[in-house]
């Protein structure tokens, strides 16, 4: 199992896997604060429309309220409430998975191990450490950064920063784990990408939602990853963390199992 | 003698189709085992269920005397099936490191200069694997399969694409790690003639069965002596040793050879054949080889 680990670590650092993610995170981090911050002031703003930039009232409004933000708000805001990281993840991941299948590695890997667990286990490992180690650079580079940016304050407690990390991590992680579970099926890069992005940006969740409604069910959509993700909030709030940690784990467990599943009923090669 | 490789009644069915067939097969301890089939005999399907990577429909598989799936065997097997399975955007090196990280060698980096000057890869530096020709995929997947020093190697045709020179440092690394080491070897290749060079037992399998088992001696043994004469026109040839010779055990090759199995004397068809005015080109006692013992398993006839 922890040699799956280290194997798959090392792969993530030689295939640029980990810098790519890491870059593109804090890249959109970095340009949505630039486009901001250009738009919060006035002369900035007509300066551009005057070269032929179009800029929505909303666009103002945001740069407007930018002034008044701390830095833990413009951090959830930036991440939570768009969702573009789970969806970052989602693609990353599961190309990564499917990759084994793609090249043939996995007739490397499965007779080397002789069983599927430690490939399971090991891999949901090193997907965990994944979204740990990314969502530790989107949270803390900006900290660092703090004296270089605009913000009043740095916002919160170190107990809300914390939940923040945390709970982006279990959902990050159980939707790699969910593309871990569809590259088992799909083992193809290409398409893996759509479908995890697809997944990443919620559909799934849309669609159960249509169909509550349809079906006059109770709102289930809140039991899913993407919804999940929506619902962490800056400050800590006991129940609603309890909520996204028990789901995303339960989600964990379920994908972990599936992927089994998964892979005891099919031919590896 | 040990076994390393026992399979009983082995069976896997795609889409209602067998591609293996009740096998059964034994593979002695320490020995280079042919695996000789035709294209579809099953012989790909045979090396994936006994890597682990197909689930038999039915049927036991021994590696060592242990049940596949019970624990596997990890390091003591190692595997190239088909195309070798590789990360394209990696090098030769950061392949083999992975697979040195998964078998948890000791030194990772011995190992991995080890395995690639075996396979004659030492010197392809930072060169991503899927610009490899593939005469040098091949070779990596060989160093993959070397790098945990196993007792088993699985190989399916590990000489396709590679030049002379390769398929001869192939056979003579295979037959130094089966002298040195005691590694048992399983090889498939449709280049029979190099087989035959190395290989100290063969199975043939045709359908999914097994056909035969043999061991290179007894192979040997069975080949069978014969005249091959070259003429221009060898059904005239082969008519008039009928007629004059009673020589019926013969067989009309399409590149126009006659190959007379019936004990006779070669100066004698030779004075026969001039006399009735058949041109005689080249005669000459040869032995059957690999080649035609495998054909005259398989069925297929040479007659024209």
């Amino acid at each position: 199992m922890f040699e799956v680990l280290r194997m798959d670590w090392y792969r993530l650092r030689r295939q640029k896997y980990l810098l790519t993610g890491l870059l593109l995170g804090l890249g959109m981090i970095a340009l949505s604060y630039a486009f901001i911050t250009l738009l919060s002031d006035p002369e900035t703003v007509n300066a551009m429309q005057a070269q032929g930039a179009e800029i929505t009232a909303e666009d103002i409004a945001d740069g407007a309220a930018l002034a008044g933000y701390t830095l833990q708000r413009y951090m959830h805001q930036m991440l939570f409430e768009g969702g573009f990281w789970i969806s970052l993840i989602a693609v990353f991941t599961g190309v990564y998975c499917a990759e084994d299948y793609t090249g043939g590695a996995v007739k490397n890997i499965f007779p080397a191990l002789g069983c599927r667990w430690p490939y399971v286990v090991g891999r949901a490992l090193c997907l965990l450490v994944y979204n740990a180690v990314l969502m530790a650079a989107y949270l803390l580079v900006p900290l660092a950064l703090y004296p270089l940016l605009v913000f009043g304050a740095v916002g919160g407690t170190w107990l809300d920063w914390l939940q923040m990390y945390l709970a982006a991590c279990l959902v990050g992680w159980a939707i790699s784990m969910c593309a871990f579970f569809l590259s088992t099926l799909i083992r193809r890069e290409g398409w893996m990408a759509l479908v995890a992005l697809c997944v990443g940006t919620g559909l799934p969740a849309l669609v159960l939602g249509f169909a509550c409604q349809i079906l006059h069910l109770p709102d289930l959509t809140r039991f899913t990853i993407c919804i999940c993700g929506r619902m962490i909030t800056p400050d800590f709030r006991s129940e609603q963390y309890l909520h996204i940690a028990v789901t995303c784990l339960a989600w964990v467990v379920v994908y972990g199992l599936l992927t089994d599943l998964s892979l005891r009923r099919r031919d590896q090669a | 003698m040990q076994i390393a490789v026992r399979t009983r009644g082995l069976c896997k069915r795609y889409h209602g189709k067998a591609a293996a067939d009740h096998l059964d097969m034994q593979v002695p301890q320490g020995e280079i085992y042919g695996f000789i089939g035709a294209n579809g005999a099953g012989k790909s399907t045979t090396f994936k269920l006994l890597a682990g990577l197909a689930n038999p429909t039915a049927g036991q598989i021994e590696i060592f005397g242990q049940p596949l799936h019970q624990g596997g065997c990890g390091r003591r097997v190692g595997i190239l099936i088909e195309d070798a399975g590789l990360y394209g955007s990696l090098s030769a090196a950061d392949n083999c490191l992975l697979q040195a990280k998964l078998l948890g060698l000791d030194d990772e980096k011995t190992a991995v200069g080890r395995v690639l000057a075996q396979t004659g890869l030492e010197h392809m530096g930072r060169k991503a694997a899927k610009h490899f020709s593939m005469g040098q995929r091949r070779r990596l997947g060989l160093a993959l399969a070397l790098l945990g020093s196993p007792d088993l190697l699985l190989l399916d045709e590990p000489t396709n694409g590679l030049d002379p020179e390769g398929i001869r440092d192939v056979r003579l690394l295979l037959q130094q790690l089966q002298a040195e080491h005691g590694v048992t070897i399983v090889v498939s290749s449709h280049i029979l003639g190099e087989l035959e060079k190395f290989a100290t037992c063969y199975g043939i399998i045709r359908d999914g069965r097994m056909v035969q088992e043999i061991t290179a001696a007894e192979l040997s043994s069975r080949c069978r002596a014969y005249i091959a004469l070259q003429t221009p026109d060898p059904h005239r040839a082969a008519a008039l040793l009928e007629d004059k010779l009673h020589l019926h055990d013969y067989t009309v090759r399409p590149e126009g050879e006659l190959r007379i199995y019936d004990p006779a004397d070669p100066a004698r068809i030779n004075a026969v054949l001039l006399d009735g005015g058949v041109a005689v080109q080249s005669i000459g006692t040869h032995r059957q080889e690999l080649e035609d013992y495998f054909l005259q398993m398989m069925g297929v006839e040479n007659h024209v």
